[in-house]
């Protein structure tokens, strides 16, 4: 029987993070539902405009998740079931998408694929002015292209991981009684992948569905529209923020349905297995038709790499007057200190380094810790509360910008100084990262076998010693992979932060959306250039210690 | 130490604003960006009045004219700068500015003083016009009909007009010209049209990039880059039926806390100097007409007719505008 006062401390490990959290987001969305008024909810004065909004965002998102499933199906088969050089080097790149802002899609897109981009002027050299060009910016065909460059990479490591530990003795058996490759790969294979190919199309769905950025600035037109970007049309310009609030309602039924959906077939996609036997994985020079596969992994390997290039080779070019031709300098890079106030400054500045480092910072700390003291409780208290599991994951399906438009609404109760605003973009970023960080916290604590921490409790270890020399080493990496996502995904987000920042606040996506929108590349590249190579950083620095 | 020392370094764009006398002024982005007239007719202020000036710029001029009704009961401003005489209808409607007779407007032309109550005072004035890339176009159209020659294919930028004066501009132009039959020309202008973007600076930009010939900008939008890039590349386009013409203008907040001091600011904006500054950060013309400007701005035409619609109209009409526009894209 334990004494009282330790009881006491033992539930407020449990209940302070937990109540800090669910008044950080449960407050603001409380606020906006505030603004509907109910009587009204199904009336709207352009309801006809708005039924397309959601149409478009709905379609939009199932060609991108679709075409995202077809480009990575090839690419899963390939590095679930072969050796071949530079595959890790493939797995490697493959995970910087999903740690790419979004606005940093956008940026290099413009500069690879734009009308005046790298591709564009590839070809008029070779076919001369206006004979051969890629006109795709501005259109539907470019949202789905930037969504599959964001998205297939993820469907790939789904995919993968999940087609790695399905045995091949079922396909095996299917040859020898006779079936060819392709109906033994529609009726044996696909059914055993099914499970984690239906959760990569929800997962993808879900992102590109709550698309924001990419929409806003390579749709190029009204009838581009996804939901997101209306809502934060109706805050921004109209500061109408009754019909915000509605659209946040109906996108967050979709949404909470999307997830649920991609939580359940991620349930079911088999991922680990202790049997390696399964196979023996083939090398390259095995397959057939290997020219085509090798053009499969060039083209996705540019695919993934040209944008970002695009941007850090942009950020070291100057054009010295407005005809030259471009040189290579550092000179965008000094812009950074100095404080050049001229009309020609690449508008950029240090501060907006340490903004964003100082909001993901605490961010950081917030979403790992409170994610630390829950795990560490449920695992102690040896509970499994499926269902407050369930319930940190939800925040994954409210849009950042609801969150941001609720803390919007607190800060006119509260003085306007900045420094709060400040606060309040840190919870924003905190409660956007805080249900992948608590999974991967969540999943190593899970993974820990208890009767090491009663071995430490029998040598006489108070429960606080046990906390930070046996628990914590023992799930450092799972706190690592969520610190580093935390870190990413705060240095990278932008629509909370757009919403709550007074101008004064300039995070670095901020500050490369502001500068992309009046085509100060330069300045823009420079920002992208750090973000990229802090985020590749902080990756590598991951995964080498989990090695 | 050394720990210190970075949180230190990190903590300083915290550090919030001291509280002296001071003018809140509510303003677009570019006004109170670095290379505006903003930052210098501010600094000029406080040198001359010992009054602090805080610009705050929640967005573009929409936006700024949205954040104002939106904090009607509790204004945060004194001040506010860059609304425009297309809004004059939604001002009144809402009533968020409190009239004012500065005696620094007897140097304004009569036809610039648009608002008769004396709300919405000018600052300066532009013709909105398609300005086009002279290395890329050698038979520019001279009128809204030419725009819709099909050569002009996927060729201009335009901007939304829900979140873009300009945008808003062009849309009443077409209203202006072409009456109810203005939705047929905005189809069969459509397939002309590469991309509607968010913003001016989003539209220019991507036009000083190469992306499309045509952009929908002012007609002294050439002055720019004959004052600081010394090129006559880009020109603009004065139509043979008149260009559109936008009167940008300030007001005193209707319940500012320091109503003096917004009102010693709309006087010192309308100074000689204040214009000049103006002019050469806006390129628009200035309405103080003893102001002295630099010869780039004999590239910034004067079109032969000035066109606007009538504010009676506007005030009916205008969401109604918009929302039929807006579904001609569906």
């Amino acid at each position: 029987m334990k004494p009282d006062s330790s009881r006491l401390k033992n539930m407020a490990a449990f209940w302070l993070p937990v109540l800090f959290l669910s008044l950080s987001f449960l407050l603001p969305i409380i606020l906006v539902i505030c603004q509907i008024d109910f009587k009204q909810i199904l009336s709207a004065p352009n309801e006809r405009y708005l039924g397309n909004v959601f149409l478009f965002t709905i379609k939009q998102a199932f060609f991108s998740s679709l075409c995202s499933l077809l480009l990575a199906i090839p690419g899963a088969y390939l590095i679930s079931r072969y050796q071949f050089p530079g595959k890790k080097l493939l797995i490697g790149i493959l995970t910087v998408p999903f740690i790419l802002p979004g606005i940093l899609v956008v940026l290099g897109f413009i500069l690879v694929f734009g009308n005046n981009g790298y591709l564009n002027r590839f070809f008029h050299t070779i076919s001369g002015e206006s004979a051969l060009s890629f006109n795709i910016l501005y259109s539907y065909k470019a949202i789905i292209l930037a969504h599959v460059f964001y998205n297939f990479p993820v469907a790939i490591r789904l995919i993968s991981s999940s087609w790695s530990v399905i045995p091949d003795h079922w396909e095996e058996a299917a040859r020898t009684l006779g079936a060819g490759k392709i109906k033994t790969f529609f009726r044996i294979v696909v059914p055993q992948l099914l499970p984690s190919l239906l959760a990569s199309f929800f997962l993808i769905f879900l992102y590109c569905f709550m698309s924001f950025i990419i929409v806003l600035v390579l749709g190029g037109g009204p009838e581009f529209s996804t939901i997101e970007v209306e809502i934060y049309r109706q805050i921004k310009s109209s500061v109408n923020y009754t019909a915000a609030a509605k659209l946040a309602l109906g996108e967050s039924l979709i949404s909470f349905s999307l997830l649920t959906a991609y939580l359940i077939f991620e349930n079911k996609a088999p991922r680990f297995s202790h049997n390696r036997l399964l196979f023996k994985t083939r090398k390259l020079g095995e397959l057939s038709f290997k020219g085509l596969w090798i053009l499969y992994l060039l083209v996705i390997s540019l695919l993934i790499i040209s944008p970002m290039l695009a941007v850090m080779i942009q950020s070291l070019t100057v054009k010295t007057s407005l005809a030259s031709s471009t040189v290579f300098s550092l000179k965008n890079y000094l812009d950074l200190i100095t404080p050049d106030q001229s009309r020609f400054s690449n508008g950029i500045h240090w501060t907006m380094i340490s903004s964003s480092l100082l909001i993901a910072f605490f961010s950081l700390i917030i979403s790992v810790g409170t994610s630390i003291l829950i795990s560490s409780w449920l695992f102690n208290n040896r509970k499994s509360l499926k269902g407050i599991e369930f319930l940190f994951i939800l925040p994954m399906g409210v849009s950042s910008l609801i969150t941001g438009l609720g803390y919007l609404l607190l800060s006119r109760y509260l003085p306007d100084f900045s420094f709060i605003r400040f606060f309040l973009i840190i919870l924003a970023h905190a409660l956007s990262s805080f249900p992948l960080v608590f999974r991967s916290v969540r999943n190593h604590y899970q993974s820990l076998n208890y009767s090491l921490i009663e071995a430490g409790k029998t040598l006489g270890a108070n429960s606080k010693r046990i906390f930070l020399s046996l628990e914590l080493p023992l799930v450092k990496t799972g706190i690592r992979t969520g610190a580093v996502f935390a870190l990413a995904l705060s240095l990278g987000e932008i629509n909370a932060t757009l919403l709550l920042s007074d101008g004064k606040i300039k995070t670095i996506p901020i500050a490369i959306y502001q500068l992309i929108g009046s085509y100060n590349f330069a300045g823009a590249c420079v920002l992208g250039t750090i973000l990229i190579l802090f985020c590749i950083s902080v990756f590598r620095f991951a995964d080498a210690w989990r090695n | 130490m050394k720990f210190t020392k970075i949180i230190l370094f990190l903590l300083l764009p915290l550090f919030a604003l001291s509280s002296k006398e001071k003018v809140v002024v509510y303003c677009y982005d570019s006004f109170a960006s670095e290379w505006g007239a903003g930052p210098v007719i501010a600094a000029a202020f406080e040198e001359k009045y010992g009054i602090k000036v805080e610009l705050k710029a929640p967005g573009d001029a929409v936006v700024v004219l949205s954040s104002l009704i939106a904090e009607k009961k509790k204004p945060g401003a004194d001040v506010v700068v860059g609304l425009d005489n297309n809004m004059m209808a939604r001002v009144h409607a809402e009533d968020i500015l409190s009239p004012y007779q500065s005696s620094a407007l007897k140097n304004v032309k009569d036809e610039l003083l648009f608002d008769s109550s004396y709300q919405m005072i000018p600052f300066d004035y532009g013709y909105f016009a398609l300005c086009y890339d002279t290395e890329k176009v050698k038979n520019p159209p001279h009128s809204l009909e030419d725009l819709l020659d099909p050569s002009l294919k996927k060729s201009i930028i335009l901007m939304d007009p829900r979140t873009s004066s300009p945008g808003l501009g062009f849309l009443y132009w077409t209203i202006e010209s072409y009456g109810s039959d203005y939705l047929d020309y905005w189809k069969k202008l459509k397939p002309n049209l590469l991309t509607i973007s968010e913003s001016w600076s989003n539209g220019y930009g991507l036009f000083l990039n190469g992306e499309a010939p045509y952009v929908l900008s002012y007609t002294s939008s050439p002055a720019y880059h004959v004052e600081y890039e010394e090129t006559t590349r880009y020109q603009a386009l004065v139509f043979d039926g008149g260009n559109y013409r936008q009167i940008e203008a300030m007001g005193v907040v209707k319940g500012a806390k320091n109503r003096t001091g917004a009102e010693q600011f709309i006087d010192f904006m309308l100074n000689p100097e204040s214009q000049k500054t103006l002019a050469l950060s806006n390129i628009m013309f200035p309405v103080n007409q003893k102001t002295e400007l630099p010869a780039s701005f004999d590239y910034a035409l004067e079109p032969h007719m000035s066109v606007e619609l009538d504010i009676n109209s506007i005030t009916s009409q205008r969401e109604n505008w918009i929302s039929d526009w807006v579904d001609l894209f569906y």
